[in-house]
């Protein structure tokens, strides 16, 4: 199954489950007793990060991938990875942000995880701005691949940092002591936010595979010869 | 109305309603922007490849 079908797919799926978990989260799951209705902003905030986990997981495994292989497909996926991670991570960034001013009282603080998360954004958008000043295809394939596997090493660092350093975010929650129509909405929108990433991915996909293609780029996977760097005209 | 020096800007709290809506809002105006820049990137790749296939056919 090729890429663009299993994004078809991804998208036919996203859709109706936006749909339900909007609905879930803004009307049927309860009202939470310490923050009140600001608390349904968790059902698009905590979804972008496993968004943002899943995209750059791709950017990530396809960058270890193509320094390997050589193969240009995984350039494509990495670029696509990346590019759909900023995006969620943007998006995780600015609704924590306004989450944040009713609960914490400030719009941002200098909290472990809002300053780990907004470098892994700065590397990631790095990772953009190396690849769009490269004009050699190979060497931005190469260095883009670089930079996303160093801008990997934030995502475990994000994650563990609530943990880490017990400042004003608080750690993980566990569906056990939250409300059942709760967890049920947040993973609704969990699963539909991971489709549509995947939708998004796949679409970036196929524009990373066609500008190489009109770049004169489309050539056939290295065999590993020389085991240097894909030779271009 | 004219405030002192050292007087602290007085702020009046948003109601939830518009936190919710502000953060929904936000998620959806970036997603959407993305996804329409995305579609047009890939429209014109598709028309700059076909030319480019066309030329090479001519060539």
């Amino acid at each position: 199954m090729t890429v663009v079908r299993l994004g078809r797919i991804a998208g036919v799926v996203a859709v109706p489950l936006v749909a339900i978990g909007l609905y879930l989260g803004l009307f049927w799951a309860p009202e939470d007793a310490m923050m009140g209705q600001v608390q349904r902003i968790m059902y698009v905030h905590f979804p972008s990060w496993i968004a943002v986990g899943l995209a750059y997981l791709v950017g990530f495994v396809c960058s270890v991938v193509y320094l390997v292989r050589r193969n240009p497909k995984f350039d494509y996926m990495a670029q696509a990875g990346v590019e759909v991670g900023v995006l969620f991570n943007a998006t995780g960034l600015v609704t924590g942000s306004i989450w944040g001013r009713p609960t914490w009282g400030v719009w941002w603080t200098w909290d472990p995880r809002l300053t780990t998360t907004a470098i892994m954004l700065v590397i990631f958008v790095g990772y953009l701005l190396v690849r769009a000043f490269l004009d050699d295809p190979d060497a931005r394939a190469r260095v883009g691949a670089l930079v996303a596997i160093m801008g990997f090493v934030t995502v475990p660092i994000v994650y563990f940092s609530v943990r880490w350093w017990r400042t004003l975010h608080q750690i993980q929650s566990s569906p056990n002591t939250v409300d059942h129509n709760m967890v049920v909405a947040l993973r609704v929108m969990m699963v539909a936010f991971a489709a549509g990433a995947c939708y998004l991915m796949s679409r970036r996909y196929e524009v990373a595979r066609l500008e190489a293609l009109v770049e004169g780029l489309e050539y056939a996977p290295d065999t590993g010869a020389g085991g240097g760097g894909k030779a271009h005209g | 109305m004219r405030r002192t020096p050292g007087q602290a800007e007085e702020e009046k709290p948003m109601d939830s309603f518009t936190y919710v809506t502000a953060a929904y809002g936000v998620t959806a105006v970036f997603v959407t922007v993305y996804t329409w820049s995305l579609e047009r990137r890939l429209r014109r790749a598709r028309i700059a490849a076909l030319e480019a296939r066309h030329s090479e056919g001519e060539a």
